[in-house]
């Protein structure tokens, strides 16, 4: 297996099709770490809902923390209509 | 055999099931394609050698290729979990079929995207009307089309029954797109891999583009695996399991998916 090209300037040149081939390349890749980035963010978020359901829980179980009640009632009451 | 099916399917269709157990494949596909995407784009756009008519721009293959292949076989698996779902009313199947909704699309536009820009020094257009090209756009709608129809609907039942018949519906358009190239005679040339004849390339060619394809299909179950994930988290998070799954964790880290399914 060899280098196909002569020089590392003939590479980047990809003969005269270098913007063709490395667009494609540069915006595929950054589709694809998109992707990846936004399937991390999700699982964050799934896991904050959940906390934020078990703070909840606290509250209401304990009765401390009134001044977060009406915080914490009210992210229950977004969160439940999304279900 | 059909008793170890029924309950290997059955525990599959288990939410708790499927995150324990779908936490190894995830990272299994997730090494394949560490190792297997850069070794086989590396390998592809600098060692495989030139080709006589094209040039260098025939390097564009190998993301093309394997993008577009992810982007039907996306679909058809869609489809299968879609089948699952109206049948055996198992959620897990919609948790499946709306998590990799937006992969598939995403790879769909990818081959769509790189196909434009390889068009142009070969074909000298970016775009053309060609059968091959108007599917693999309806391809892309359809995508749209399941995302769409999912927000729009409330109830998650209801929305996870409508996007298994969009997605059974839509995969009249596979085979739409596989002899497309076949069928009518366009600028898109045929099949350069096929399973059942030799490659129409040499090896040093098509080796490398079989390295992308298996990158780029592992790369695809990683995301479908840890997107379902999610979603049963999100789903479940009433449940206990979830709960202390959840309290175990302590700050959620995106890169060891939940350390504490295993406690």
């Amino acid at each position: 297996m060899t280098f196909a090209f002569d020089s590392l300037e003939a590479f980047f040149a990809m003969g005269k099709h270098g913007f063709y081939v490395w667009l494609s390349y540069g915006v595929g890749f950054a589709v694809i770490l998109i992707n990846i980035l936004l399937a991390k963010r999700q699982r964050a978020q799934a896991f904050e809902q959940v906390r934020r359901l078990a703070r909840l829980d606290a509250v209401s179980a304990g009765g401390s923390e009134p001044s977060a009640q009406g915080v914490d009632s009210a992210s229950a009451a977004r969160d439940a209509s999304q279900s | 055999m059909t008793a170890v099916f029924k309950r290997w399917f059955h525990r599959w269709g288990s939410p708790k099931w499927f995150y324990d157990r779908g936490r190894r494949w995830q990272h299994i596909f997730t090494f394949v394609a560490l190792v297997m995407v850069p070794l086989g784009v590396v390998w592809g756009l600098a060692f495989a050698p030139v080709d006589y008519q094209q040039g260098h721009s025939y390097r564009i293959i190998y993301l093309h290729v394997p993008a577009a292949f992810v982007a039907q076989s996306c679909y058809i698996m869609m489809a299968v979990a879609g089948v699952v779902s109206i049948v055996w009313r198992m959620k897990v199947a919609d948790v499946v079929l709306i998590s990799a909704a937006p992969i598939g699309l995403s790879f769909c536009f990818i081959a769509l995207f790189t196909g434009a820009v390889w068009g142009k020094p070969t074909w000298g257009t970016w775009w053309i009307w060609d059968a091959r090209l108007t599917s693999m756009l309806i391809l892309l709608f359809l995508y749209v089309g399941i995302m769409a129809l999912y927000s729009a609907i409330e109830d998650l039942a209801a929305a996870g029954r409508a996007c298994a018949l969009l997605a059974i519906v839509g995969v009249v358009n596979i085979p739409i797109i596989k002899y497309s190239v076949d069928w009518w005679n366009t600028l898109h040339q045929p099949a350069s891999l096929k399973l059942t004849e030799k490659p129409s390339m040499p090896a040093e060619m098509w080796m490398p583009l079989l390295v992308c394809i298996i990158g780029f299909y592992a790369l695809f179950l990683a995301l479908v695996f840890l997107r379902t994930r999610n979603e049963i988290i999100r789903r479940e998070r009433r449940t206990l399991w979830v709960r202390s799954l959840v309290a175990g964790t302590g700050v959620p880290d995106a890169n060891n998916s939940g350390s504490g399914a295993q406690s």
